[in-house]
């Protein structure tokens, strides 16, 4: 299951697509040709994923806010990253991906950790 | 009166001298032809890709016996434990591993003189130097035609997979200081997995690989990504270089953001010290006395081809004895759906237990890649790769035969 609402946020040119399920293989280019859409319409140049919603996220899904990233910046606008959870939130850490896309943790709970990071003591 | 070792040797040298004029179709004629001066005949198994059958080498005249199963009976316990089997009911009939140096291609069913003494020990070498000569053949012929390819395979290869199987280093490779082993699955549909190593002057290079998606195009984008490693690494370029060109390969020849996560590394084997590069890649394991001691995630980066200055090469001083375990996503994450995913600890327990169990090397991934398999009831929809390394001061006895 897939799912990408957009809503219209306060500041002019902004806007919040939060995604529902699983962001892969087959949802993402849904995800990057709704955000194309959206550019292409001047209705926005920043972007908002907020991914509370979504359940999973593969090298697929990565690629595609990735694409998105390039087709804001591209706009002279911006892309955010939120509410990334669990192992989506693993995903987004492992790929290293995190600082460049905007990744800001969720709003209340404080960001998972991996099972462990670094070296253990030995 | 008949004096084993030294025509066996000379049946040997017959063969090295007669292959060199035979189609890699007629290789287990030619072998047959120069046992029989000795009273003996041999047929040839090799394993099939996912290494779950042993499949016979056409020979003329006769019919290809069913293929044996690598889990079950005297040939599999062969091939697994790498060590000779003799028939319990058949004392003129054993069954020698073929390796080609320390690589497991299959098994030899051997036919020979009731009176031969196979547990004298100079016979003994003599009839694993002659399974060891049939191993380099049988791994030399093979570029020459179809036949020692597909009788590997249990089914067709995909497109991705031709392209990737050409490009991939043999399974297993050991110095007395080193041994070093990897699998791949889905072996006929692989996608986006690779891996790679080279040893040279007590330097091993290593690297695994996952490009993003699936299919053909992740096939394209694993195998640019490995041919740019490697062509960086004969330059002589550092674990940085590498990456970069990486990086210049995949953005040269896509412009849709194609990225492959990887792991390069460098461990020299005189120091245990291991120099790694974490490209947006799972974080490989060092697994010490039955434990993870360390996961391999420092200084990252993103993956090649998202042209990321930030990453850097970290270090890790390993201690004899070490084993490192690098793997792709597609292993830890491996379930039904609705199911639980195979999981990091899983790997790990499974991996300590197998190395406790003394098992060789290409073994312990073997059975791990089933248990992965498995957990997807044989149907991966993601490729699973595993490599291990094992920095260690006495690596021949385990895995010869």
């Amino acid at each position: 299951m897939f799912e990408a609402t957009v809503t219209k946020e306060a500041e002019p040119g902004h806007r919040v697509i939060a995604v529902v399920g699983d962001l892969d293989l087959a949802s993402a280019d849904t995800l990057v040709d709704t955000v194309r859409h959206m550019l292409a319409d001047g209705a926005a140049v920043d972007v908002t994923i907020d991914l509370t919603g979504a359940s999973f996220l593969d090298s697929s899904g990565v690629r595609a806010l990735l694409l998105v990233h390039r087709a804001t910046a591209e706009q002279g606008g911006s892309l955010r990253v939120s509410g990334a959870r669990g192992i989506v939130a693993d995903v987004l850490r492992i790929t290293a991906v995190d600082e460049y896309l905007g990744v800001v943790p969720p709003a209340k709970a404080p960001p998972e950790r991996g099972p462990s990071v670094g070296q253990l003591p030995g | 009166m008949a004096s084993y070792p030294a025509d066996l040797y000379r049946a040997l040298a017959d063969l090295i001298t007669a292959g060199h004029l035979v189609q890699p179709s007629a290789m287990a004629d030619t072998v047959n032809e120069s046992l029989r001066p000795l009273g003996m005949r041999c047929r040839i198994f090799l394993v099939d890709l996912e290494q779950r059958a042993l499949r016979a080498l056409p020979e003329a005249g006769t019919a290809a016996p069913e293929p044996l199963p690598v889990e079950d009976g005297l040939a599999g316990e062969a091939f697994m434990n790498v060590r000779m089997r003799r028939s319990p009911e058949r004392p003129d009939m054993l069954w020698v591993p073929v390796m080609d140096g320390t690589e497991r291609l299959g098994v030899a069913e051997l036919t020979v003189p009731v009176d031969l003494p196979v547990d004298d020990a100079d016979t003994h070498a003599a009839l694993t130097a002659m399974t060891g000569l049939l191993g380099h053949l049988i791994q030399a012929k093979t570029s020459y035609g179809d036949t020692l390819r597909t009788i590997r395979r249990s089914r067709p290869m995909s497109i991705q997979g031709e392209l990737l199987w050409q490009n991939l280093p043999p399974l297993t490779f050991a110095t007395d200081n080193v041994v070093i082993s990897a699998l791949l699955e889905p072996c006929y549909e692989v996608g986006g997995d690779s891996f790679d190593y080279a040893v040279d002057n007590d330097v091993v290079h290593l690297g695994i690989f996952d490009a993003v998606g699936h299919g053909l195009t992740a096939g394209l984008t694993t195998v640019l990504t490995l041919a740019a490693v490697r062509a960086a690494r004969s330059r002589g370029g550092d674990l940085v270089d590498l990456a970069l060109a990486g990086d210049q390969a995949l953005t040269s020849q896509f412009s849709d953001l194609r990225y492959t996560s990887a792991v390069l590394a460098e461990l020299d084997i005189r120091t245990g010290l291991l120099r790694y590069l974490n490209a947006g890649h799972p974080a490989p394991v060092v697994i010490r006395g039955g434990r993870a001691v360390a996961y391999l995630d420092e200084r990252r980066r993103m993956p090649l081809g998202l042209s990321d200055p930030q990453g850097a090469v970290a270090e890790y001083q390993l201690e004899l004895g070490d084993r490192l375990l690098l793997y792709s996503d597609g292993v830890t994450e491996a379930h039904v759906p609705g199911g639980p995913q195979f999981g990091l600890d899983r790997l790990i327990e499974l991996a300590q237990r197998n190395i406790a169990d003394g098992l060789p090397a290409p073994e312990i991934l073997r059975r791990l890649t089933r248990a992965v398999v498995d957990r997807q009831n044989g149907q991966l929809n993601d490729d699973a790769t595993l490599m291990m390394v094992d920095w260690t001061t006495a690596a021949g006895p385990r895995i010869l035969p």
